[in-house]
């Protein structure tokens, strides 16, 4: 079994509002950062769309209007828990699987923790991902982390 | 190069087959082909789709060319998919603050 990425971020907001705004994935997604039409066609996708309930369907519009599945809800506990078979950029038979849960800490603040796992579903190459040479996970976790509470 | 472009090319399984032959040792497209059942010439149109995702790089030996993997290749790829998270939670906690902090 391979170690999964972990990101954890405390939003300052009730558990509610804190999934409600998750789901809202077209309102925070940096789509000028992280598409497939950025990475493919050049320039930042027109939209994302998000079918939030169990079974729905994340739909990446590129520039060019290609469009771009990059999961499927498989879990969907409202406020709670959110599972997703994850596979942007590659066909959905090489699934990894993301994980958000959402853990109130406060009245007005709430813990978000993502894990992105089952490296196994990509196949063999995940594990030369995640063993090869360089690069430190747990270190650029750190940096992100402390940079998202800085904000 | 980009994380598709690493993705695409190993999608292909014969291609990940030579890539993995690769991470084992540095060989020639010679060496390459006779552990494959598929032929000379798709070999190094394999390599070429990999050499072009920056996934392995060539070196002359003598009259041979050296096939081996560039190891940035993967780290790329690792902090590309490390990375792709912490732009995407960051975006969200903006977001929520955006809502959240009274104008």
């Amino acid at each position: 079994m391979l170690d999964p990425v972990v990101k954890t971020v405390d939003v300052p907001c009730a558990q509610k509002q804190a999934f409600e705004i998750f789901c809202d994935m077209s309102a925070w997604w940096p789509l000028d950062k992280r598409s497939m039409s950025k990475m493919q066609a050049g320039g930042p996708a027109k939209r994302l769309t998000i079918d939030a309930h169990l079974g729905g369907r994340i739909v990446e519009t590129a520039i060019d209007d290609v469009e771009h599945h990059w999961g499927t809800f498989t879990k969907f506990d409202p406020n709670h828990h959110l599972q997703l078979d994850f596979h942007m950029g590659l066909p959905a038979t090489k699934s990894g699987q993301v994980d958000v849960t959402f853990t109130p800490l406060t009245a007005t603040t709430t813990r978000v923790e993502l894990i992105h796992s089952n490296w196994e579903g990509y196949e063999d190459m995940a594990e030369m991902m995640r063993n090869g040479y360089g690069g430190n996970w747990g270190l650029l976790f750190e940096e992100a982390y402390a940079s998202a509470c800085a904000g | 190069m980009t994380y598709s472009d690493a993705l695409t090319a190993l999608a292909d399984p014969t291609r990940r087959k030579i890539f993995e032959s690769l991470w084992q040792e540095p060989r020639t497209v010679t060496e390459l082909a006779s552990g494959q059942t598929v032929s000379r010439p798709a070999v190094s149109q394999h390599l070429k789709v990999l050499e072009a995702a920056e996934l392995v790089q060539v070196t002359p030996k003598g009259s041979h060319r050296l096939y081996s993997v560039r190891r940035d290749g993967l780290d790329h790829l690792r902090r590309y998919l490390d990375q792709f998270w912490t732009d995407a939670l960051e975006s969200y906690a903006v977001e929520v603050r955006r809502r959240t902090i009274p104008n």
